[in-house]
């Protein structure tokens, strides 16, 4: 059950980042990158099929458990091999890993009923369908030069 | 007391983090690090059985033998100039991954789409709050950048370059 995001419809708010902070006692996984003032988009954990920090991981700390990727904390060396393998750049070491959990506990991730503008969502089918849905306009105004 | 193979040391401080005696020292500095290994009576091996690259060995207290130093010079990123790791642990995590997940030349999938939007940034004055690259050179090795995200960013970015 990963999050998904469309960026179409975040709004910069950064709403995401201080619910994750909240929930997470101060240390938030949700980062916010901003392209000049045209657009936004939060990053997090991506909660990967093939997850190369659980291919760096040699305690087991971090291990694929269904869809999500978990993170056991008292399996963890702090040597930040992951950090360092993951793509997006949302696992972090300071003195032991940290990274999304997708607020296990609650239904639903805190982010995700945070956001104002409903740009996230754990619904695979409504982020495809937006993206063909704006692609289809992008091709219908002829398409990107 | 710790016999330390410092050929095979990537120099990760796992050691340092689990010993409990605190007999591994740890200096970070700006552009290197440097890990020092105390002379220790201990018989414990937590260090040995938690070293990545199994680089420690328990071997029987001497006390004339001198204490190791490992010195590593950090590996700055190609897009911010930070640096950020050292160089036996990227290549230790390029080893571990596989194949298909390492570099390839696609233009803007992978990698070079996340050095695109890297770009992006810096024109726009704009320093992103972490570096895309800083986060590891390993991004220089994908050839993915996931799902839906992927293509939505593509879309996005590609319609808003003729703005910039």
């Amino acid at each position: 059950m990963p999050v998904y995001i469309d960026i179409s419809r975040c709004i910069g708010c950064r709403s995401c980042e201080v619910a994750c902070k909240r929930v997470h006692g101060g240390k938030g996984h949700v980062n916010v990158h901003f392209a000049g003032d045209q657009a936004s988009v939060p990053l997090f954990c991506h909660h990967c099929e093939e997850a190369t920090c659980t291919m760096a991981c040699y305690t087991g700390a971090l291990s694929k458990d269904g869809e999500r990727t978990a993170f056991a904390v008292e399996k963890c060396t702090g040597c930040g091999l992951c950090y360092l393998a993951c793509p997006f750049g949302v696992v972090w070491t300071d003195k032991l890993a940290r990274k999304c959990d997708l607020c296990i506990g609650n239904e639903v991730p805190t982010c995700i009923t945070t956001c104002p503008a409903n740009a996230l969502s754990t619904d695979f089918d409504l982020a495809s369908r937006r993206a063909r849905a704006r692609a289809a306009m992008a091709v219908a105004h002829g398409g990107r030069k | 007391m710790i016999k330390v193979d410092l050929s095979k040391c990537v120099g990760c401080n796992s050691c340092s983090n689990v010993c409990p005696s605190q007999n591994i020292l740890r200096e970070d500095t700006a552009d290197g690090k440097r890990i020092h290994w105390k002379r220790c009576k201990e018989e414990c091996d937590l260090c040995v059985e938690f070293c990545p690259a199994k680089a420690l060995m328990l071997v029987p207290f001497e006390e004339a033998s001198e204490e190791p130093d490992a010195i590593f010079d950090l590996v700055a990123c190609k897009i911010c100039g930070a640096r950020y790791a050292t160089e036996p642990m990227l290549k230790r995590i390029e080893s571990v991954l596989p194949v298909n997940l390492q570099k390839d030349s696609t233009g803007l999938s992978g990698f070079g789409f996340v050095q695109y939007v890297a770009e992006i940034l810096k024109r726009n004055g704009q320093p992103s709050r972490w570096c895309w690259g800083g986060a590891g050179r390993i991004h220089e090795t994908y050839s993915f950048f996931l799902r839906v995200i992927s293509h939505e960013l593509f879309l996005l970015y590609s319609s808003l370059q003729s703005c910039f």
